[in-house]
Parts: structure tokens; sequence; C-alpha cells
């Protein structure tokens, strides 16, 4: 494989010392340590991305067929697993999901310019999802029927409702050390360890199930979830590939590379822009968690809290707390005073309370 | 405009000239009243003008347990707040009495007089004032949905009699749809929304003059005419199947909840009494007229205008700093309410109020009702002794519609209070 940069007569190669400024930032960064690094993927390298997806003919017919089956398979397990509230059942739906291979084939593609493979391992990406979103559903339509109330949601369902900035940091790092594995078939061990960070099947299983259970936000936001990891893995893993010497082989394929790259960048950017809402609604929360905190403490020292449910959103408070306590409870009008002179802003409290006693009784 | 008050405050007040000194002292006031939720958030915007005009910072904070914790907080003697909103007059007479209230002073007494009609403050008159008028409503209002009668051929009762007539064919339905939307729960005052029930039935079916004997404690509980209303209320609302989720949703759901099935796609409930101030409970974006409307509880004869049974939240002052003097100069002026009545759900029973220019067009049909010259009586459960009226009856009331005692005891209960409070 010969060195794109040598052939390139479109672009002035920048030396690592002085940035032309023609590349994208990501692209000069690419380039300085590409000449640091100095290396050329083996043969054995090109083939392990080459084979992730077979190129046509009875073999893809038979790809895809496993393909599915697995699909359907994971998402049945990680749907049943986020109705029984379970982690340990989400986790091996993660081991068993497949979508990893065509996304990272879609980033491999993306870095060596083969618009064919591209738009095949993006194809095999569509139908997975539609796929998982379709089980997701009718498995809740069969075994959702224990939901009836959107508060009875799992909190293995519920955190995959509401993606931060911090998810779309797992999937940038899971998908760098996902082009970073793929070539290299003596770590591929590590390649289960990017599945379960940067779970796929579990959020798709989470669109299906909120959807049949209308709960439209929720569904839109594990999409959202979804998005992210997808949009990510294909940024960072190409951009590991095409650190570690992935180039395009034919003439002209430098710019597509960077086409592509931006198309990725703009990609990511974008989910950025609701995951930076959320992150910050999520820090107002965790604000808003402290100030009742000690807001309860310092209304009643004698009290602890069984429940707390807060919500800041536009400039207000919303709380919901079940307290526990020996005494007769003091004013509640306290503590949402309380609770302002810590988050000042318009506090809605609803204060339950319960008595801390136990009575065990038996008669003979 | 605010600045103009608080300068007539000023002038008319004497000490003016410390208006520097103690105007603004820098600590907040706190005014301490029933409302919650949407209802709060209009009271704070309508202060927020009058904050930035002052510099006075004032903090609102309401409970639902507004009656007893105001009774702990004055109590308390160090959490007392500086102004109330109380709803009701039995306790505003109560703490009267005690020497807890602080007299306006002459710039809000004269504003009151301005502004009101002098059958609302005549009482006060020639000594000191200690409550304003602030936020009025109707109580005997029955909300519906024109298009579910619409699509029933159901139509508005006009005598006591056609709404139970209305009642047995809404019952009679294929549809599963019951009479009414009717609950109860609310907190410590729990029982409030079924005294209100019993006191519009008290009004229709004895008239205006017992109804004024019962608030005023010389009639009974144990009286024959009380029991015809009570037994007609267990009759037409509390009974089996006539009410949506029956007595377990009457006892446990919020007041503020209870018109949920009325608005759902497939109603729950056909007919829904309420206040006035339902219409802030009501989801967003109901237009009244089109979505919802009401008439008001039929009396006997559909040859007169049934009477209405009335609320009043009153304003009370507990501190006499010079900057709650300019609060409350705010509070009774048509200015203190007109961010809320902009917003919709606030009527007044000010005069000085242009209706048209003031109201939006449902609260201007309240403000109509009002002044129809229909009999008003104020709620009786609200003038009765806070005691009684504002606490044993609500518990008492309670207990009766859950089944926990039978309506000889509930009676008795009552008179023997009654009893107790008149024995020195």
């Amino acid at each position: 494989m010969p060195d794109g940069a040598d052939h390139d007569d479109e672009v002035a190669l920048p030396t690592p010392t002085e940035p032309t400024g023609q590349l994208t930032p990501i692209g000069s960064f690419a380039t300085w340590l590409r000449d640091v690094v100095k290396r050329q993927p083996s043969e054995e390298e090109h083939e392990a991305i080459d084979d992730l997806i077979p190129q046509g003919g009875p073999e893809f017919f038979e790809y895809v067929v496993r393909f599915s089956l697995l699909i359907v398979m994971s998402a049945a397990i990680a749907a049943f697993g986020l109705l029984a509230n379970s982690a340990a059942v989400v986790i091996g739906a993660m081991l068993v999901a497949p979508l990893m291979t065509p996304i990272t084939a879609a980033a491999a593609a993306t870095v060596t310019a083969r618009n064919d493979r591209l738009w095949r391992a993006l194809a095999v990406v569509a139908w997975g999802t539609a796929l998982a979103i379709a089980v997701g559903w009718v498995i809740s339509l069969i075994a959702g029927g224990s939901i009836v109330d959107p508060r009875d949601i799992p909190s293995e369902l519920e955190a995959r409702t509401f993606p931060t900035l911090l998810d779309l940091g797992v999937a940038v790092a899971a998908g760098a050390a996902a082009g970073y594995i793929l070539p290299r078939r003596s770590t591929s061990g590590a390649l289960p360890g990017v599945g379960i960070a940067v779970a796929l099947v579990p959020p798709l299983a989470t669109v299906g199930i909120t959807a049949e259970l209308g709960l439209s936000t929720d569904a839109r936001n594990a999409f959202l979830l979804f998005i992210t990891n997808l949009a990510a893995i294909i940024f960072s893993a190409g951009v590991a590939l095409a650190v570690t010497g992935f180039r395009p082989n034919q003439f002209g394929g430098r710019r597509a590379l960077r086409t592509r790259m931006a198309i990725t960048v703009l990609t990511v950017a974008l989910v950025a822009i609701p995951l930076s809402f959320h992150t910050r609604t999520t820090l107002e929360d965790l604000r808003l968690r402290r100030a009742v905190s000690e807001a309860v403490t310092a209304w009643d020292s004698e009290v602890t809290i069984v429940e707390l449910d807060a919500d800041a959103y536009d400039g207000r408070a919303s709380v919901e707390i079940l307290i526990a306590g020996r005494g007769d409870p003091l004013p509640a009008w306290q503590l949402a005073e309380e609770i302002q002179d810590r988050f000042d802003a318009a506090v809605d409290l609803r204060l339950l309370y319960q008595r801390d006693e136990l009575y065990t009784v038996s008669v003979r | 405009m605010k600045l103009a008050i608080a300068l007539v405050a000023c002038l008319v007040a004497t000490g003016c000239a410390g208006l520097d000194d103690d105007v603004n002292s820098g600590r907040r006031i706190d005014v301490f009243g029933p409302y919650r939720g949407a209802e709060a958030d209009a009271f704070a915007a309508s202060i927020e003008e009058f904050e930035a005009d002052t510099g006075i910072q004032v903090r609102y904070t309401g409970s639902a347990n507004f009656v007893s914790d105001l009774r702990q907080r004055i109590e308390s003697g160090v959490t007392a707040p500086d102004v109330a909103i109380v709803p009701q007059p039995g306790v505003i007479d109560q703490l009267a009495d005690e020497g807890r209230l602080i007299a306006f002073d002459d710039a809000t007494a004269t504003l009151v007089r301005e502004n009101y009609p002098s059958d609302l403050v005549e009482s006060q008159a020639g000594e000191a004032m200690y409550r304003a008028p602030y936020r009025a409503s109707i109580k005997s209002l029955v909300w519906y949905r024109p298009s579910v009668f619409d699509e029933r051929g159901w139509s508005v009762p006009a005598t006591l009699d056609e709404l139970n007539q209305l009642v047995e064919s809404i019952e009679n339905d294929d549809d599963p749809i019951l009479p009414w939307c009717f609950a109860i729960e609310s907190g410590t005052a729990t029982g409030w929304a079924a005294t209100d029930w019993v006191e519009d039935l008290v009004l229709r079916q004895a008239g205006a003059d017992v109804y004024d004997e019962w608030a005023t404690g010389e009639r009974g509980f144990d009286d024959p005419v009380i029991r015809e209303a009570l037994t007609t209320f267990d009759d037409l609302v509390i009974g089996a199947g006539q009410t949506v989720g029956g007595l377990r949703n009457i006892l446990q759901t919020e007041v503020s909840r209870a018109s949920a099935p009325l608005f759902a796609d497939s109603p729950g409930c056909a007919l829904y009494k309420q206040a006035s101030f339902a219409e802030s409970w009501f989801p967003d974006g109901t237009t009244i007229g089109e979505d919802v409307d009401f008439f008001v509880l039929p009396g006997t004869d559909a040859n007169e205008a049934a009477p209405l049974v009335a609320g009043g939240d009153s304003l009370v002052q507990f501190s006499d700093e010079a900057d709650v003097d300019l609060l409350m100069a705010h509070l009774v002026s048509p200015e203190g309410s007109r961010e809320w009545a902009r917003r919709g759900g606030f009527y007044s029973a000010a005069t000085t109020v242009d209706l048209d220019a003031y109201y939006p067009d449902a609260d201007r049909q309240f403000a109509e009702l009002f002044r129809g010259g229909r009999e008003i009586r104020f709620d009786a459960s609200d003038v009765m002794p806070a005691a009684i009226g504002s606490g044993l009856l609500w518990r008492e009331i309670t207990s009766w519609i859950a089944g926990a005692t039978t309506l000889d005891e509930f009676v008795a209960t009552m008179d023997a209070a009654y009893a107790d409070a008149d024995t020195p």
C-alpha cells in the first residue's frame, strides 16, 4: 500500500513543524502523528479490515443471515434484561450483539475511501437498527405489561433515556479502541470490552420498548444515545485507523477522506448539542439534589431521606421526597424555604413522611 | 405605578420622612398563603414589579396545610410571616381576638375603602382595619364539556330535580362515563371540597336565612334541613357508581387533580363541581367556553336565579415594619393583582376595576355573576369558628364520607363541639 501522501498532487504536504492550515486540525494532527509513527499497515492488518464484511455473493448473504439472527437474539436478551432490570443480562446482550462489526467496517471504508464498502456497511447497520428496535417493540408488547405508569420504568431502561456528554466521551474512547484492535488479530480478545463500554443493541431495544409504551421522548433520547455511539465510533475508529496508517489507495482519495471525516466530525458535533443540554440538566439536578440533602439536614437532623426525586428545569425546582424519622414531622414549608435558600429558584415540594417504626407480632 | 403607590402610601402614612431609613431595611418580607404551583407563580408575578420598583425582597411560601402551618408559625413566635393570605374569615376573627394581627396603616386602609364595596369593609369601619379582601371565588359552579353533552344529547339542568335526572341519564349511558369527578384530599385541610358541596345544597334547599343561622352556629348540624343536605350530597355524589374511582379516589386524590378524568379523550366523568379557581388546575391550553364550560349549580325553582356560595382570601398583616406597610398598600390596590388577573384565574371584589380592561373572558363571566344581583353567601365553614369550620368539620365530614362514622355520629360530634365552645 503506497503512502497516499507521496502521490497527492492536490494538497501541499504539511511538514510536521509547519502546518499549512489547508487540512482540518484533525487532519493536521493525523498527518503529524503519521509522520512521527511512520508505519504502514501490514498485509494481515489490511485483510483483517477487509474481512469484516464479505464482499457480495453468497458469502454476503450468509453473513446477513448470521448477523440478523444475532441481532434478534441480542435485542431479545437486551429487552428482557431491561424489563427485568438486570444489568448482568443486558451486558450479556452486549456480548452477543454483532453491530460493532459493520460499524467499524464503515469506519474502515471511510478511511480507505471505498464507497461500495461504506454503503454496504451502512446498509447492514440500518437493517440491524430497524431489526433491534422491532424486537424491542415486540418484547415490550409481550412482557411490558407490568409497566403501567412512566414512573414504573426500570432503572436499567431509564439509564438509556438521557444520554449526556459522558456517553459521547465513552463512545469516542471505545471507538478509538475498536479502531486500534480490529486490524490486529492478536488483540481481538479485547474487542468484547469495547462492545460492553459502548453498548449499541440495548439503546435500540430501549427505543423499541419505550416507543411501544408510548413514551416518545424517552424513545427519542434512547435513539439519540444510539446515534451518538454510532457517530462517535465511526469517527474515532476512523481516526485510529488513519493514524495507524490506513489510507485511501486511489487517486484523489485524500480529498475523499477529508470530506468523509468532515461529515463524521459534523455528525458528532450535531449530537453533542442535545447532549450538552442534557449534561447541563444533569449538573443542575445534581446541584439541586445536594441542596435538598443539605436542606433536610438543616431542617431536621433527626430524619433520613428514604427517596428523593429532584428535577431542576426552567429556573425552578420540583422536589418529591420521602423521609423517615421517629418524632412528629416538622412543617414542610420550612423545608421548602431551606431548599430555596440553597438553590435559589422557585421550589415545588411534595413531602411524604414515613415513620421509622416497625411492628412485628406473632400470636399462637 | 408601584412607586406612585409607595409614594401615596408614604404621603398618607405618618412618619413619612423616614422613607429612606425605614423603607427597604434589607430584610426579606415573608408572605404565607394557601396558593401553590401555578397559583403561587401567579401571585409571585403580581409582586415582581413591586420588588423591582422598591428594591424590597418578598418571599411567598404556600402550603397545603395552610391553616395548621399558620397557627404553628404564629405560636412559635420566631417564624411568624409578615403577611398572610387567609381564606377563612373564622381564622382571621380568631387571630384578631388573640391580638395577633397588626392594624393597617392609613395608606392601606384608605386604599381598601377606595377600592372595595362598603359592605365588604364596613364591619371594620370606624375601628382599626385588620383585613383586606384579595382574591374572590365562586364555589357554586359545575364544569362540563359542551362537546360531551352535545354528543349524548344532554342539556344543562335548570333545577336540582333536573340535575338528578341528568345524573340518572349519565349513569344509564352505554359509555363507561360516570356523573361526577370529585376528590377531597388536601393535606390537613382534607374535606373542604365536601363542605363546599354541602353548603351549596343547604343554601338551595333551605334558603339564605337558614344558611346564615347555620353558618353562625345558631342552627346546629342535627337539624332536619342540614341532614337533608347531607343526605342529598350522599345520594347524588358519594353513592356507589356516582363518582369516578369510587370512594378510594374521593379520599386519596388531591383536590387539584380531581378534574383529570373530565378532560380524558374518553371522559371518565361528565360533571365536575368546583369553584372558579379550578380553572388554574385544568390542563394547559384549555379554553373556557370551548373545551370546557360551566353552569351555576341550579336551585329548586327554575324561575329564580340560583344563589351563589362565594369564597374569598383576605390579606392580614403580622408586622408593622414600613416595608411591610408598602407591600400591603401594593397588594390591596388593583395593581397588586393585575398580573395574576392577566394570566387568568383571579377575580377581585374591587369595584374600581374595569371588567373589560382587566380580566380575560372567563374571569369576566365570574365577575358578571358576582355583580349580577344574585343572592351571595360566604362559604359557611370558613365563617364558622376556626376550630370548628377549619378543622373539625373537615375531619368529620371526611370520616363520614369514608364510612368510619354514621350521619348521626357526625352531626352529634359537630353539635357537641359547638356546645363545648359555648361553655366558658
